[in-house]
């Protein structure tokens, strides 16, 4: 009866080999058979795995009992074998499983724990990645502004943002990330939308502590302009001091480096300075942003930012942004405009078990403001603001962190901003009102996954002119 | 407890000394990438010299897997092949390692999490993480889990901080220790002398 029954399991083992064999060698077995035969969907290495785990457990256990049964020294022998095979087959199970990480350095390879070299680098092969995010939002305008005069803002509802990320990694050092962006969902000469690549860089990855950044990079400043995709921020929309002091999402061509030592991480880059004909007194220096879309190039700028993490959850940072503005520019009484351009900020990031606060300051300095009113025809109350600044406090609470086990969070928050785009103009300019603003928000962000987001909130709007309009939103936000 | 990346900084920072950083940038400079310690290298920070390391496989049933993904609290049971590797000194177990690989938000990072006999946390390294980095979270962060047991504090936004920017790996990385533990304890259970 032994006879048969280890003939049974020494075939077994044999089947088990095979199958892993097969596995390995994948598509170039697919591509052997023949074509008349409807091909099944191509398994995924995933299904691969546990098609052989279960073999092997299979197999395992059939080795059990034939163990457990009496055997003469030559059954033991090849039991024994067996053995050994379904052992070399979880191992190489395991490091399939792992990656690149099963790799053992040549230099320093003595089999102590039993890991030879990588059998499989599947994820190192995996060069071409994809991602992407998107928030529809819907605006509500209250009818009355501030002052109870009838409110001239429009309800609207639109794909604000559709993203594609696409990164590709050429080798374990060299990758390209790029965001290529669609606003408003339709760009043609009748509609608002727009088409932009919001940033498109190579990275050269040396070390933890020092790498290399080249291309449209994102100007690494405050909470939002890195990262601003729905699901990282609560309101519908985002504060509007990261939108007109900090202009997110802000972006330029340079060249840097970034890392971290220790709790700190910091990003610095020489990049394209910003465009001040492009300065306003309602936006202060958004529209002075080149975006990478033929960018004047006669004044570069620094850009940097230092983030302290010591504690979990709580992150401690400042950035800056500092470089002439001019490019160039000559203003009409023929003086040439510098227009130094800083703007540095203050910001803080902390959450503790259901909680979360954020707070931020920015500031910003435009020299030569008066020569700038000068070239764009400001007058009165239309001047760049000499001085610009505001900053915003927010508090959330994630209700389901009560709740043990709960994979979704409800979040309640509470976001008071003000900010002045004029909070100084040269001699011989008025400051407008209407510039200087309070904000409250109210709302809640329910997200059932981490990368679905639905918000809703209420926002009060106070400017000094008492020009302000209320309004409430409703967005809904994914990333993948 | 030494940091995450506390021996990989020495060794590159060694290496980082042999070569200027600008002439690594032009190339010249050590391969490093994303794979921050072998399986190897995260054994021998697991266990001290002095420690017999022993490579086990347990292979669950489905009543198994079940009960593990019940602990562990996750959508689907774990594979039923589970290898992990045991530190015995003078005959007795002093902890135990398991490996855990994670799809992040499109990419892996494989962790190891090292077990006390007690079942709680002793530590969390990273191996490798192939997501963009600045989704990896600091040294500092992974340093929560330890002493951790399994139980409802091992969670996010409960007794694990979230981190900003990186919510999806400190989600994913505290999944992957939730379902180390709730293994750990399923192999246990299935007797003191495992499988293999």
């Amino acid at each position: 009866m032994k006879a048969p029954s280890i003939r049974l399991a020494a075939s077994r083992g044999c089947l088990v080999i095979s199958v892993f064999a097969l596995i390995l060698q994948g598509g170039a077995a697919r591509a052997q058979a023949p074509e008349a035969a409807p091909a099944p969907p191509p398994a995924t290495m995933e299904d691969r795995l546990e098609r052989l785990e279960r073999l092997l457990a299979e197999t395992r256990s059939e080795l059990a009992a034939l163990k457990s049964a009496p055997t003469d020294a030559a059954t033991a022998a090849r039991l024994a074998e067996l053995d050994r095979k379904i052992d070399i087959l979880t191992q190489e199970i395991e490091k399939m499983r792992i990656g690149e990480a099963a790799a053992v350095p040549s230099q320093e390879r003595d089999g102590q724990y039993g890991v030879g070299p990588a059998a499989s680098k599947v994820y190192a092969k995996d060069g071409l990645s994809i991602g992407g995010y998107g928030e529809v939002l819907y605006q509500n305008f209250a009818s009355r502004n501030q002052s109870g005069d009838a409110s001239d803002a429009e309800d609207q509802a639109t794909l604000l943002r559709a993203v594609v990320y696409l990164g590709y990694k050429f080798d374990p050092h060299f990758v390209l990330n790029t965001e290529i962006e669609y606003e408003n969902a339709v760009v043609a000469s009748d509609k608002g939308g727009e088409a932009e690549v919001e940033f498109a860089y190579i990275d050269y990855m040396h070390s933890r502590a020092a790498n290399a950044r080249a291309g449209l990079v994102l100007i690494p400043m405050g909470l939002i302009n890195e990262l601003h995709e729905p699901t990282t921020f609560l309101g519908t929309r985002r504060p509007d001091v990261e939108q007109v002091i900090i202009p997110s999402t802000w972006r330029e061509i340079g060249f840097g480096g970034y890392g971290s030592a220790g709790p700190v991480t910091y990003r610095v880059y020489v990049v394209n300075g910003l465009n001040a004909a492009g300065y306003s007194a309602e936006e202060g220096i958004h529209e002075g942003s080149q975006e990478g879309s033929q960018a004047l190039a006669k004044n570069w700028a620094f850009t940097g930012r230092v983030d302290y993490t010591a504690v979990p959850g709580l992150l401690v940072g400042a950035s800056i942004f500092s470089g002439d503005a001019g490019q160039g520019h000559v203003a009409p009484s023929g003086q040439p405009i510098k227009a130094l351009t800083t703007v540095f900020d203050l910001h803080a990031d902390w959450r503790w078990r259901g909680l979360w606060l954020r707070g931020l300051y920015a500031h910003t300095s435009v020299g030569d403001a008066a020569l700038i009113n000068q070239l764009n025809n400001f007058e009165g109350d239309e001047s760049v603001g000499s001085r610009q600044e505001g900053w915003y406090l927010q508090a959330g609470y994630d209700l389901l962190s009560l709740k043990p086990g709960s994979r979704s969070a409800l979040w309640t928050f509470l976001r008071y901003e003000q900010y002045d785009t004029q909070a100084a103009v040269p001699a011989g300019y008025e400051r407008n009102p209407e510039n200087d603003v309070r904000e409250l928000t109210a709302g809640i962000a329910f997200k059932p996954i981490d990368r679905l987001v639905l918000k809703a909130d209420w926002q009060q709007r106070h400017d000094a002119a008492r020009t302000g309009v209320n309004q409430w939103n409703i967005a809904l936000g994914y990333i993948f | 407890m030494r940091s995450r990346f506390a021996r990989g900084r020495h060794r590159l920072a060694r290496k980082a000394l042999a070569a200027a950083v600008w002439s690594a940038l032009a190339g010249a400079g050590p391969a490093l990438a994303k794979v921050f310690l072998t399986q190897e290298e995260a054994l021998r920070l697991a266990f001290p010299a002095g420690v017999t390391v022993e490579r086990r496989t347990a292979f669950l049933t489905e009543t198994e897997r079940q009960a593990a993904q019940k602990l562990a609290r996750s959508e689907n049971p774990p594979d039923a092949l589970v290898a992990y590797y045991v530190g015995i000194r003078d005959g007795q177990p002093v902890g135990t390692a398991y490996f855990d690989t994670h799809v992040v938000r499109t990419q892996p990072e494989t962790i190891m999490v090292v077990v006390e006999p007690s079942g709680s946390v002793r530590r969390v390294e990273v191996l490798s993480f192939l997501e963009p980095e600045d989704y990896l979270p600091l040294p500092r962060w992974y340093e929560q889990f330890s002493g951790r047991p399994l139980d409802d504090e091992l969670s996010l936004s409960r007794g694990i901080h979230p981190v900003a920017g990186a919510t999806l790996t400190a989600r994913a990385t505290t999944d992957a220790v939730r379902r180390v533990l709730a293994l750990h304890r399923v192999i246990q259970a299935a007797g003191s002398a495992p499988v293999r």
